[in-house]
C-alpha cells in the first residue's frame, strides 16, 4: 500500500515537472536560446545519462552495488555539465542538473522502501535530457 | 509548542494553514485600508505613489497565494481524510513541509518590506515593468523567490491530497459516492499540478531575466513581453477557478443540510466541475484581450470564455433547486452560503461581460475589474470560507460559535462588502483605472471613492466581530457533539475535535450520505431505485 | 453612466450597443437568482422544531438539461453580437500602409506624432471630417491608451505596433488616460483628444510646425541649453523626441502640466524647476541646481513659449 500512495505522489510529481520543463524547453527554443548541441561532448553526456538509467532499473531489481554505479555516473554527468557554463543555455541545463542532483541525494540517503519512486523520478529526468537534445538537434540555434 | 511546529497529523497541519491563513488576511487588509485611506478622496498625500504601488502589489499576492488558496488548502487537508473514512492523508510527511514551504514563502516575500523595498509590479507584475531596467530594487526578486517556495507548497498539498482520494477510501466509497468538497478539492489538486508549473518556469524566465542577463521579456534585445503575459495566464487563470471550487464545495455541503434536503442534481454538479477544469485552460487569453493579437485568435477565447459560464452558472440552479422544497434553517453558516449564491452571481455577470471582448475593450482595467474580481473572491470565496468556517469551526475545536454574534458579523459583513464594491462597478464605468494612487476632482469620483472607503471600514469592523467570536468560542462557547448540525457526511462520524485516529473502525459506506443512512434506516439513500 | 454610453464615435458607439446587452441580460438573469433565492428563503423557512424531514429530492434531469440549454443558447447568441462587434470596431493591423497618426506611450507621457513631422505631447488634435488609422506604440514599457468616448482600449506593447481607428463625429476635447500599470507615475497620463472641424484642425497643424517663441533676451535660451534642458525636452514641435522627457514646444498655452497632475499656472510650472519631485513624485526629471535668478529666467521663457 505505501509504494502505492508513493508511485502515485511521484507521478502527478513528475507531470507538473514535465508541465514545468515543457514551458521553459518551449521558450528556449522560441527565443534560440538552445544552441544546436552538436559536439560529441553531447553524446558522451546523453550516453552516460542512459547508461545511468540501466544501471538504476538493475539497481531496482535489488542489487545496491548498481545504485553506487548510477550515483558515480550521474556525478559523471554533472560534472561534465560545465562545458556550458556562460550561456544563458546553462539556465536551463543547470535547472535540468539541479535536479539530477537532488534525484542522486535522494537515491544516497533515501529509504529502500522509496526506491521505486526514486527510479521513476531518474528515467523521467533522463527522459527530460533527451527531449532537450533532441529539440537543440532540430531547432537549435547554430 | 513543539507538537505544533513538529505536527505532521492531517488536523494539525489543517489549522496550521487556517491561522497562517488569518494572519496573512490581516496583513492583506491592512494593505487594503491603506489603499482606501488614500483614495478616499482626491489628491490625498497620505502615502506616497511607490508606497502605493507596492500596498495593491502585496494586497493580491498576499490574498491569493497566502490566504485563499493556503486557507482552502487546510479546509481540504483536515477535512478530506474525514470525509472519506481514513485516519490519516497518505503522505503526511509531504504535507507537513508543504506547509511549511507556503508559510516560509510569505515570510520571505514580507521581509522584503524591511530592506526598504516590497516588489511594487503588481500581483501579475508584467514586463517589461518587471525587468531589472524599470524596477532595478530587489522587491521583484523577493516576489519571486517567494512564490516559487509557495508554488512548490502548493503543488506538494496537491500531490498529497490527491493520493488520499485515490488510496485512502474507506471501502464502499466509489468516487461516485464521495462529497462534493472531496470531488472538488480532487478536480482542484489536478488543475494545481497542471497550473502551477506554468507559474514556476515564468518566475524561472523573470529570474533568469533579472539576474543572469537572460533577455526573454525584454523587447530592446529581442525578447517578448507578451511572452510572460501568455505564460503567466495559462497559470494564471486556472488559479482563479483553483480558488473558487473548493469554496463551491463548501457550499455543497452546507446547503444540503440546513435545507434538509440532498444536493439537487449531484451528478451534475460533479461533471460540471470537470468540464470548468479542462476549459478554464483555454481562455487564458480573455485577460489579454486589450492587446492586438488579431480579431480571430481573440474570438476563440471568448467563446470559450463565455462558455464557461454555463456550467458555473448551472451550479447556481442545482443550490437553490436544494433549497426549493426544503426545510431551511438560517445559521449563520446558511446566512453565509445564501449571500454567496446572491454575491457569487453578479461576480459571476460582469465576468460574462468581460468575456464579451467589445465590452472588454472599455472595462478592462478599470475599477469595474476591482469590482468583477472582488465580487467573485470575496462575494464568492471568502463568503463561502466565512460559510463554512461556521459550519465546521465545531468539528474542529468541539464548541459552538455564537449565532447572535455570528448574525451580527454576518449583516455588517454583507453591508460592508457590498456598499464597498458596488459603487467600484460605476467607477469603472465612469472612467476610472485601477492601480492608481490618486485621481482627479471629477464629479462622482471624490464621492464614490469615499463611499467605498467606507464600506471597506464597515467589512472590517464585521471581520474583526468574526475573529471575536472565534476567540471567545473558543473558550467560552456551549459544547458541541459529535453531530450539532445533525448532518450526513462521515466526518460528524468522527468526536469533536476528533481523536488524533479519526475512526476507530473504518465506517460503512453505502451512499452519498452515510450518516442519513444510519439515521434513516428504512430510507436510506442505498435504497433508492 | 459614464463616457463609455456617451460615445461620440461610430466605433464607440458600437461597443455601447453591445454594452447595453449585455447589462441588460445579467439584469435579467440577476432578476431570475434573486427571486429564486429569495422565495425558496421565505416559503421554505422552517418554522419551529419540526422532527420529520422533507420530501428528499435527487435531481431532475429535465430540470438540469433547460438551465444547461438556455445558458447555452443565450451566450451563443452574445457570442454572434460580440464577434460581428468586433468586425465593425477593430482597424486593419496591416502594416504596408502608414499610419495617419504614431500615438507613443512613455513613463510617463504621452505623445503624438503627425505625418508632417510635429509631435504634440498631451494633447492629441484630430479633425472631425474623417477617421483616421492612429498606430499606438511605446518606448518604454506597456502602457495602454484609452479615450472612452471615443476609442476601444488598447495596449501599447513595447517592440509591437497596434492599431486603431481614432474619430470623433463633434467637435469637442475628449479625455482619455493610461489604462495599464506602467510603474510610479501611471495614475497622471492622462491627455485630450481635441476634435475639430477640418479647417482649424489644419490651421493648428500649420501653427504648430511654427517656432512660437516671443523675442525675449537670449539668456534664458541658453540656460535653457547650458542647465541640460534641452537634453530631454525640445521646444519646437518639429524636432524629433529625445525621449526622455515630454516635448515643451507651446506649452505655455496649455491648460495642464505633468499630465493631468496640476494646473498650468506660473506656481505649479515653478515648482517643477525647483524640485520636479514634489511635482509629480517618482518622475524622472532630476533637481538641476539652479539660482533664484536662473529659476525667474527660465520661467519667464517657457511662459514665452506660447
Amino acid at each position: 500500500m505505501t509504494n502505492r500512495r508513493a508511485q502515485l505522489g511521484m507521478t502527478m510529481f513528475l507531470t507538473a515537472e514535465a508541465v514545468f520543463f515543457f514551458l521553459l524547453v518551449l521558450a528556449f527554443a522560441y527565443f534560440r536560446e538552445i544552441p544546436a548541441l552538436i559536439a560529441p561532448r553531447v553524446w558522451l553526456c546523453t550516453v552516460l545519462l542512459l547508461a545511468s538509467t540501466l544501471s538504476m532499473w538493475r539497481g531496482t531489481a535489488g542489487s545496491g552495488l548498481w545504485l553506487w554505479v548510477t550515483i558515480a555516473i550521474g556525478v559523471a554527468f554533472l560534472l561534465d555539465q560545465a562545458v556550458f557554463f556562460g550561456t544563458t543555455f546553462f539556465i536551463l541545463a543547470g535547472i535540468h542538473g539541479l535536479h539530477l542532483l537532488a534525484g542522486l541525494i535522494a537515491l544516497a540517503m533515501g529509504p529502500i522502501s522509496a526506491l521505486r519512486a526514486i527510479a521513476l523520478y531518474w528515467y523521467f529526468f533522463t527522459a527530460v535530457w533527451l527531449a532537450i537534445v533532441l529539440v537543440a538537434y532540430f531547432w537549435g540555434a547554430a | 509548542m513543539t507538537s505544533w511546529l513538529c505536527a505532521i497529523d492531517h488536523k494539525r497541519i489543517g489549522i496550521l494553514y487556517m491561522l497562517s491563513a488569518l494572519l496573512f488576511f490581516l496583513a492583506g487588509g491592512m494593505e487594503a485600508m491603506v489603499m482606501r485611506a488614500q483614495l478616499a478622496a482626491p489628491n490625498l498625500k497620505l502615502i506616497t505613489p511607490e508606497i502605493y504601488n507596492q500596498m495593491f502589489t502585496m494586497h493580491g499576492t498576499t490574498m491569493i497565494f497566502l490566504v485563499a488558496m493556503p486557507v482552502l488548502t487546510g479546509f481540504g487537508v483536515y477535512l478530506v481524510p474525514l470525509m472519506i473514512g481514513a485516519n490519516e492523508m497518505a503522505l503526511p510527511r509531504l504535507g507537513a513541509l508543504s506547509f511549511w514551504l507556503q508559510f516560509f514563502g510569505g515570510i520571505l516575500l514580507y521581509f522584503s518590506f524591511a530592506t526598504g523595498a516590497a516588489p511594487s509590479a503588481g500581483w501579475f507584475s508584467y514586463a517589461p515593468l518587471s525587468e531589472k531596467a524599470f524596477s532595478p530594487g530587489v522587491g521583484l526578486d523577493y516576489w519571486a523567490l517567494a512564490l516559487l517556495m509557495i508554488a512548490a507548497g502548493s503543488i506538494g498539498s496537491a500531490i498529497n491530497l490527491i493520493a488520499t482520494i485515490a488510496t485512502e477510501r474507506a471501502p464502499g466509497m466509489t468516487m461516485r459516492l464521495v462529497p462534493l468538497f472531496v470531488w472538488m478539492t480532487l478536480v482542484t489538486s489536478i488543475m494545481i499540478v497542471f497550473a502551477l508549473p506554468a507559474l514556476a518556469a515564468s518566475l524561472v524566465m523573470l529570474l533568469s531575466d533579472r539576474m543572469l542577463q537572460a533577455r526573454f521579456f525584454d523587447p530592446s534585445q529581442g525578447g517578448a513581453p507578451l511572452l510572460w503575459q501568455h505564460y503567466f495566464w495559462i497559470f494564471g487563470h486556472p488559479e482563479v477557478y483553483i480558488v473558487v471550487l473548493p469554496a463551491f464545495g463548501m457550499i455543497s455541503e452546507i446547503i444540503p443540510v440546513f435545507s434538509r434536503k440532498p444536493i439537487f442534481g449531484y451528478p451534475f454538479v460533479a461533471t460540471s466541475t470537470v468540464a470548468i477544469a479542462f476549459l478554464s485552460y483555454g481562455v487564458w487569453v480573455h485577460h489579454m484581450f486589450a492587446v492586438a493579437l488579431g480579431r480571430n485568435f481573440l474570438a476563440v477565447f471568448a467563446a470559450a470564455s463565455m462558455l464557461i459560464a454555463v456550467p458555473t452558472g448551472m451550479k447556481i440552479f442545482s443550490w437553490i433547486a436544494t433549497m426549493w422544497g426544503g426545510s431551511i434553517r438560517f445559521t449563520t453558516a446558511m446566512l453565509f452560503a445564501v449571500a454567496f449564491l446572491l454575491e457569487f452571481t453578479v461576480g459571476g455577470l460582469s465576468g460574462v461581460a468581460f468575456a464579451t471582448v467589445p465590452v472588454d475593450w472599455q472595462m478592462t482595467d478599470t475599477y469595474f475589474v476591482v469590482a468583477h474580481i472582488h465580487y467573485v473572491l470575496l462575494g464568492g470565496t471568502v463568503f463561502a470560507l466565512l460559510a463554512g468556517v461556521h459550519y465546521w469551526f465545531p468539528k474542529f475545536s468541539g464548541r459552538m460559535l455564537d449565532e447572535k454574534l455570528g448574525r451580527w458579523s454576518f449583516w455588517l459583513i454583507v453591508l460592508g462588502f457590498n456598499t464597498a464594491f458596488f459603487v467600484q462597478h460605476f467607477l469603472g464605468l465612469l472612467g476610472m483605472t485601477r492601480r492608481v494612487y490618486t485621481y482627479p476632482n471629477l464629479p462622482w469620483f471624490g464621492a464614490l471613492n469615499l463611499i467605498s472607503t467606507i464600506g471597506a471600514a464597515i467589512l472590517v469592523f464585521g471581520i474583526l466581530l468574526f475573529c471575536a467570536n472565534i476567540a471567545m468560542s473558543l473558550f467560552f462557547g456551549s459544547v458541541a457533539g459529535d453531530d450539532p448540525w445533525n448532518a450526513w457526511t462521515l466526518e460528524w462520524a468522527a468526536s469533536s475535535p476528533p481523536a488524533l485516529q479519526n475512526f476507530a473502525h473504518p465506517p460503512e459506506v453505502r451512499s452519498r450520505r452515510p450518516l442519513w443512512d444510519r439515521k434513516h434506516p428504512e430510507t436510506a439513500d442505498w435504497m433508492r431505485v | 453612466m459614464g463616457p463609455p454610453f456617451s460615445p461620440h464615435s461610430p466605433q464607440a458607439q458600437a461597443i455601447a450597443g453591445v454594452f447595453s446587452l449585455v447589462l441588460a441580460i445579467a439584469a435579467v438573469v440577476f432578476l431570475v437568482v434573486l427571486a429564486g433565492v429569495v422565495y425558496s428563503s421565505v416559503r421554505y423557512r422552517s418554522r419551529g422544531i419540526t422532527t420529520t424531514e422533507p420530501k428528499q429530492i435527487f435531481g431532475s434531469r429535465k430540470l438540469e438539461v433547460l438551465w444547461t440549454v438556455v445558458p447555452l443558447l443565450m451566450v451563443t447568441g452574445l457570442f454572434i453580437v460580440t464577434v460581428r462587434a468586433m468586425i465593425f470596431i477593430d482597424a486593419p493591423q496591416e502594416t504596408s500602409r502608414p499610419p495617419d497618426l504614431v500615438i507613443t506611450g512613455h513613463q510617463w507621457w504621452w505623445e503624438a506624432r503627425y505625418p508632417n513631422g510635429v509631435v504634440v505631447p498631451w494633447d492629441i488634435h484630430i479633425p472631425t471630417s474623417r477617421r483616421l488609422r492612429a498606430r499606438i506604440e511605446s518606448a518604454d514599457v506597456i502602457h495602454d491608451f484609452w479615450a472612452p468616448e471615443l476609442a476601444r482600449k488598447i495596449d501599447a506593447v513595447p517592440g509591437r505596433w497596434s492599431y486603431i481607428w481614432l474619430e470623433a463625429d463633434t467637435p469637442g476635447s475628449y479625455t482619455g488616460t493610461c489604462s495599464e500599470f506602467c510603474g510610479a507615475q501611471h495614475a497622471w497620463m492622462r491627455f485630450r483628444v481635441i476634435a475639430e472641424p477640418d479647417q482649424s484642425f489644419e490651421a493648428w497643424l500649420v501653427d504648430e510646425a511654427k517656432g512660437t517663441v516671443d523675442k525675449v533676451p537670449g539668456l534664458p535660451e541658453r540656460l535653457f541649453r547650458d542647465k541640460g534642458c534641452s537634453k530631454c525636452h525640445t521646444v519646437f514641435a518639429t524636432e524629433p523626441s529625445s525621449g526622455k522627457g515630454p516635448s515643451l514646444a507651446h506649452l505655455a498655452s496649455r491648460e495642464f502640466l505633468g499630465g493631468g497632475i496640476s494646473r498650468n499656472t506660473p506656481e505649479n510650472l515653478m515648482l517643477w524647476l525647483t524640485d520636479p519631485q514634489a511635482a509629480k513624485p517618482g518622475n524622472r526629471m532630476p533637481n538641476t541646481p539652479l539660482t533664484a535668478e536662473e529659476r525667474g529666467a527660465l520661467l519667464m521663457y517657457l511662459e514665452s513659449l506660447r
